[in-house]
């Protein structure tokens, strides 16, 4: 038996709101939300996909019934959320492009790990990427954040030498390319940005 | 609590400025971990003659900001002016 989110007559964000809680609840795999506005149908719709569900669209009565399930997908990447993760950042910017758009994704790209439930264990700053780890770093309340949560934070010695920033090391410990290496050769899966 | 202040539009503890919203966080979290911001979000809603619950939900606030040019200072420090306020 489906799980029934009755939103209609309640405009956005109510309906996607009530369709997380209800998923983040119990018998949560299956259910339905019911909604009357397309916004709303839209935005429940990108709620489903984000979370791992599948769903249809089911017209009848001037309203819109979501029907969700929960995907197999989903609980194969639960299932590999216990493998270790290394990071390796070897920049201060997200991608190549406009240096402002690279420190917003930069931001959200540190944020979102914080916010995951994946088991990362190690963050490597190479190269420019050690800005990130010293004084005045944009992003260092996510670092610290990060580190708080038992990620080990650390900074390339030579790269910090480099750009002579060794004494303004605000988070975690330096490192050498050994040490980088043999991390990132027993993590299970390795990020690089 | 002795430890707890609001000098200004900032919430402090222990003299640390606490921070409650981050320009990474998208703005269904916001909305949904303090749904008293709603109301900012109303308010800028008439400033940029749209949605912004509707139609950036899923973006996060520097996305939202870069999209519509705004200030995105301001609307941090208005959301938690009405998270304290509540």
């Amino acid at each position: 038996m489906d799980k029934i989110v009755d939103a209609r007559g309640l405009s956005c964000p109510q309906p996607v709101i009530l369709t997380k809680k209800a998923m983040e609840g119990e018998n949560g795999d299956l259910l339905t939300t019911i909604v009357d506005q397309t916004m709303a149908l839209e935005n429940v719709s990108k709620l489903a996909s984000s979370q791992g569900y599948d769903y249809e669209v089911e017209e009848k009565d001037n309203a819109y019934y979501i029907h969700m399930s929960r995907t197999d997908e989903i609980n194969i990447e639960k299932g590999h959320s216990t493998e270790d993760i290394a990071v390796l950042v070897s920049s201060r910017l997200f991608g190549q492009g406009d240096e402002e758009l690279g420190q917003i994704l930069m931001n959200s790209f540190l944020y979102t790990l914080n916010e995951m439930e994946e088991n990362i264990t190690h963050l490597l700053f190479m190269n420019s990427g050690i800005y990130l780890t010293v004084e005045g770093s944009p992003v260092i309340v996510h670092v610290k954040a990060l580190e708080s949560k038992g990620v080990e934070i650390l900074s390339c010695g030579t790269c910090l030498d480099f750009y002579g920033l060794k004494e303004k090391l605000a988070v975690g410990k330096v490192t050498n390319m050994y040490t980088a290496m043999e991390v990132l050769c027993k993590a299970s899966k390795t990020i690089s940005v | 609590m002795a430890c707890l202040s609001v000098p200004g539009k900032a919430l402090y503890y222990y003299g640390e400025r606490v921070i409650m919203i981050y320009k990474e966080m998208r703005v269904l979290d916001i909305v949904e971990k303090y749904p008293e911001c709603q109301e900012v979000f109303h308010r800028y809603d008439e400033k940029v003659g749209a949605c912004i619950m509707c139609e950036q939900l899923f973006n996060s606030l520097a996305e939202m900001s870069v999209f519509y040019g705004l200030e995105i200072e301001n609307i941090i420090s208005e959301l938690e002016k009405a998270i304290i306020k509540k």
